[in-house]
């Protein structure tokens, strides 16, 4: 058996020990926290920016369109043409080269797809059913009533394809189905020169 | 007596020679504790010297609300089952260092039993199941009350009462007429 003083000597060295241990440890600790914190602030600061750029009218496809170029060319493209094809009659056949009578056709069918983005411009893209129903006789008796399919043609190649089958509108890519009304459809057929 | 706390107090307070009068209160008699359990006095020494690094480590985990004693014999305790547990390594000694090691034993009984009753009571300890022998140890030899014993074995009071009861009748049966007597 030891002496007392001994037994003292010792459990103070071990005290000071396991102290200086749980420094280390609660240092190393201390060292992760802050790295994981400035890691979470890092990457919810990279979310946020790439948010806000959505936010601040960049659309999806402008989103993943970063990399077709630095300058961006793809989003910039314009329709240049637009070819109407009858589907019932295939006899019809038309195609417009000017390109602002082209842009301004597919400027009209985008507006005719944008006014319905919300539920409330649904709702009354429904109610216009019916106002066109109740219009269609008059509407057809005195409109081409055919078939169409229109083709724009972007200055880079690409093309939207739209239906457009009595009153209703179609974009073929996405599937998206609008009911015109008479003032939209006579719009329709003014800048197409049907 | 307040088994070690206010000199606990006063070493809180920057008084570094109050440890040594909780050194020579409580040390040897934690050893003799622990020592029933492990059955190897140096790991008793280590033990014991663990718990009593813990209460320099951990100043503020001590509440005062139990005697020091008993707060320490509850670390010792948690200390002894944890390397009983997971230290299950056979050592082997070489016969001149038993020889030592079983004088050391014998010195530490000396130093915490000076009483010839309870050296006998002791020897017979060894025979009964652990949890019997630490309740006579807590109660007979470091003199605690239920209360505290029940606290250091983690136990109700009711369940130390009846370990009691049982623990008698077993040494009785083991010292014989004379455990009549000692008892």
């Amino acid at each position: 058996m030891k002496e007392l003083k001994e037994y003292k000597t010792e459990i103070f060295r071990r005290s000071r020990e396991r102290i200086k241990s749980r420094k280390k440890i609660s240092k190393a600790v201390l060292i992760a926290g802050i790295s994981l914190c400035v890691c979470l602030t890092v990457s919810v600061s990279i979310y946020m920016r790439s948010d806000m750029r959505l936010d601040s009218g960049f659309t999806v496809e402008d989103k993943y369109s970063f990399n077709d170029g630095a300058d961006g060319a793809a989003s910039e493209s314009v329709f240049v043409s637009v070819v109407i094809e009858g589907i019932d009659n295939h006899d019809y056949y038309d195609k417009i080269d000017d390109s602002i009578k082209a842009e301004k056709a597919y400027n009209t069918i985008s507006g005719i797809f944008d006014g319905i983005s919300d539920d409330e411009d649904m709702e009354q893209a429904e109610s216009d059913i019916n106002v066109s129903d109740a219009l269609k006789d008059v509407e057809y008796s005195t409109a081409v009533q055919n078939d169409y399919r229109l083709t724009f043609t972007s200055s880079d190649g690409r093309k939207r394809v739209y239906k457009l089958s009595r009153n209703r509108l179609t974009d073929v890519e996405t599937d998206i189905e609008v009911i015109l009304t008479a003032e939209q459809l006579e719009l329709l057929y003014i800048v197409l020169g049907l | 007596m307040d088994n070690g706390a206010s000199s606990y107090r006063r070493f809180l307070n920057g008084d570094e020679r109050a440890f040594d009068s909780i050194m020579e209160e409580l040390f040897y008699a934690t050893v003799f504790f622990v020592n029933g359990y492990v059955r190897d006095l140096h790991t008793a020494e280590d033990i014991t010297m663990d718990c009593f690094s813990d209460l320099i480590v951990h100043k503020h985990r001590y509440d005062f609300k139990v005697t020091l004693k008993t707060y320490i014999f509850m670390l010792a305790r948690s200390r002894a089952l944890d390397h009983i547990r997971h230290g299950k390594v056979i050592r082997f000694t070489e016969l001149d260092d038993a020889v030592d090691i079983c004088d050391g034993a014998l010195s530490l009984e000396e130093r915490v039993l000076r009483d010839e009753r309870k050296r006998t009571v002791n020897a017979a300890l060894g025979r009964l199941p652990q949890d019997m022998r630490t309740v006579v140890h807590l109660i007979y030899f470091e003199d605690m009350s239920y209360d505290e014993a029940a606290k250091v074995m983690r136990k109700k009071r009711k369940q130390i009462d009846n370990l009691l009861y049982r623990a008698k009748k077993e040494l009785r049966v083991i010292l014989g007429e004379d455990g009549e007597r000692l008892l």
